[in-house]
C-alpha cells in the first residue's frame, strides 16, 4: 500500500521547516552553548569524576581485601637450666643465719643487793 | 571389781604424775623464762614493801619486807641457776667436746651449783641483821659466778663456731672421695687452699678461746666492750667460715657433680 504524500500547508510549519533546513534554528542553541560552555565543561568533568568514583567503589567492593597474615614463628622453648644445688648449701645457710651478736642469750639484770637500806644514788 | 578399780586408778595416777612434775618436761629455756618472771614479780613486791618499811618503819612492815626480800633472793638465785642451766644446754647441745672451752663450761656448772645452794641458804634469813650479813657475803661470792655467765656466753658462741668447723670438715671428707683423681692443677690448688684456710680458721678459734682466759680480757669482763670486742672476732671467724664453705660448694658443683 503506497504511502500517501502529505502536503504541508501550515505556514508556521513551513517556517519551522525552513529554519531547520537553513540551520537557523541552531543559532540560539549555539549562542547558549557559547555562553555557558565553561559551566558545561565543569559539569561534565564533575559528572565524569563521580562516575569514576562510583565505578571505583563498585570495583573495590567486588575485589576482596587482602588480609595480612604474619608468618608463623616457631614457639620459643626456654632452655631448661638444671640448677644444681650443693648438698652443703644447708650448712652455708646455717652459718649465714648464725647471730654473732653478744650476749646471746641476753644476760638478765639482777639486783644483788637485796636489803632494807635506803639506796643512795 | 578389783580389776575394774585398778583399770580406773591407773590413768588417774598417770594424770597426777604429769600434774605434779610438769617442770621435768620443760626445756631449759622455758624453765629460765619462768624463773625470771617469778623473780621480776617478787622484786616488784619487795620494792613496794621495802618502800613501805622505809616510810613507816614498824616491826610489822619490817617483817613483811624481810619475807619479800627472802622470796626475791630465792627467786633471783633460782633464775640465775636456770639461766646457767640454759647456757650449759646451749653449749653442750653443740656436742663439740672442744677442750679449750671446758673451763668455761665447768665455771658455768659451778655457778649453777652456787646459785642453787644460795637459793637454799637465803631461806635461813630471819632478821634484818641476817639479811645484811647474807647480802654482804653474797656480794663477795657471786662476782666470780656472775662473770662465769658472761664468759660462758662467749664460750657458747665459740662452741657454735667449732660445730661449724666439725661439720665443714665432715663435708670436706665427703667430697674428697667423689673427686676424680689425679686432680687437675686447678682443683689441687683449690683443695690446698681449702686446707690452708681451714687450718687458719681453727687457729683463729684456738687463739680467740685461749685469749678469753687471759688477764687482759678477764679484767675487762664487766665492761660493755667485753661483748662488743668478742662479737667482732666471732663475726670475723664467721666470715672466714662462709668463705671456706663457698670454696667447698664451688668444688662440689664444678668437680664432684660432673
Amino acid at each position: 500500500m503506497p504511502i500517501p504524500k502529505i502536503e504541508i500547508t501550515n505556514p508556521e510549519a513551513l517556517e519551522l521547516l525552513r529554519k531547520i533546513k537553513s540551520r537557523e534554528i541552531l543559532i540560539p542553541i549555539y549562542a547558549w552553548f557559547n555562553k555557558y560552555r565553561w559551566y558545561l565543561i565543569a559539569l561534565i568533568v564533575v559528572i565524569a569524576l563521580l562516575i569514576a568514583l562510583i565505578i571505583g567503589k563498585i570495583a573495590s567492593e567486588k575485589t576482596p581485601i587482602p588480609t595480612f597474615i604474619p608468618p608463623d614463628i616457631e614457639n620459643v622453648v626456654p632452655t631448661e637450666s638444671t640448677s644444681v644445688k650443693s648438698d652443703f648449701s644447708g650448712l652455708k645457710d646455717e652459718i649465714i643465719n648464725t647471730n654473732t651478736d653478744l650476749p646471746d642469750p641476753a644476760i638478765p639484770v639482777f639486783d644483788n643487793v637485796i636489803d632494807l637500806e635506803e639506796k643512795i644514788n | 571389781m578389783k580389776l575394774l578399780s585398778k583399770l580406773l586408778l591407773f590413768p588417774l595416777l598417770v594424770y597426777l604424775l604429769f600434774l605434779v612434775t610438769p617442770n621435768v618436761f620443760a626445756d631449759a629455756k622455758s624453765d629460765y623464762e619462768y624463773q625470771y618472771s617469778q623473780y621480776r614479780q617478787n622484786y616488784i613486791e619487795y620494792s613496794i614493801l621495802k618502800k613501805d618499811f622505809l616510810e613507816n618503819p614498824t616491826l610489822d612492815n619490817q617483817q613483811k619486807a624481810i619475807l619479800a626480800a627472802k622470796q626475791t633472793m630465792v627467786s633471783r638465785d633460782l633464775a640465775k641457776g636456770s639461766f646457767a642451766a640454759y647456757l650449759l644446754f646451749l653449749c653442750q647441745d653443740k656436742q663439740t667436746n672442744y677442750a679449750p672451752i671446758k673451763p668455761s663450761i665447768e665455771a658455768i656448772n659451778q655457778a649453777k651449783t652456787f646459785y642453787l645452794s644460795e637459793a637454799n641458804k637465803s631461806q635461813s634469813v630471819v632478821t634484818a641483821s641476817d639479811l645484811v650479813s647474807y647480802t654482804q657475803n653474797y656480794l663477795t661470792n657471786t662476782v666470780t659466778h656472775d662473770r662465769s655467765l658472761r664468759s660462758g656466753n662467749v664460750a657458747c658462741k665459740i662452741s657454735q663456731l667449732v660445730r661449724f668447723q666439725i661439720e665443714s670438715k665432715n663435708a670436706y671428707d665427703i667430697i674428697l672421695p667423689k673427686l676424680t683423681s689425679p686432680f687437675s692443677a686447678a682443683l689441687k690448688t683449690r683443695i690446698d687452699d681449702l686446707q690452708t684456710q681451714g687450718n687458719k680458721i681453727n687457729d683463729t678459734i684456738n687463739v680467740f678461746t685461749n685469749k678469753l682466759y687471759s688477764e687482759e680480757i678477764t679484767d675487762n669482763i664487766d665492761n660493755e666492750s667485753y661483748f662488743t670486742n668478742n662479737s667482732e672476732t666471732i663475726k670475723k671467724i664467721k666470715n672466714m667460715q662462709l668463705k671456706w664453705i663457698d670454696g667447698l660448694i664451688d668444688i662440689d658443683l664444678n668437680y664432684a657433680h660432673s
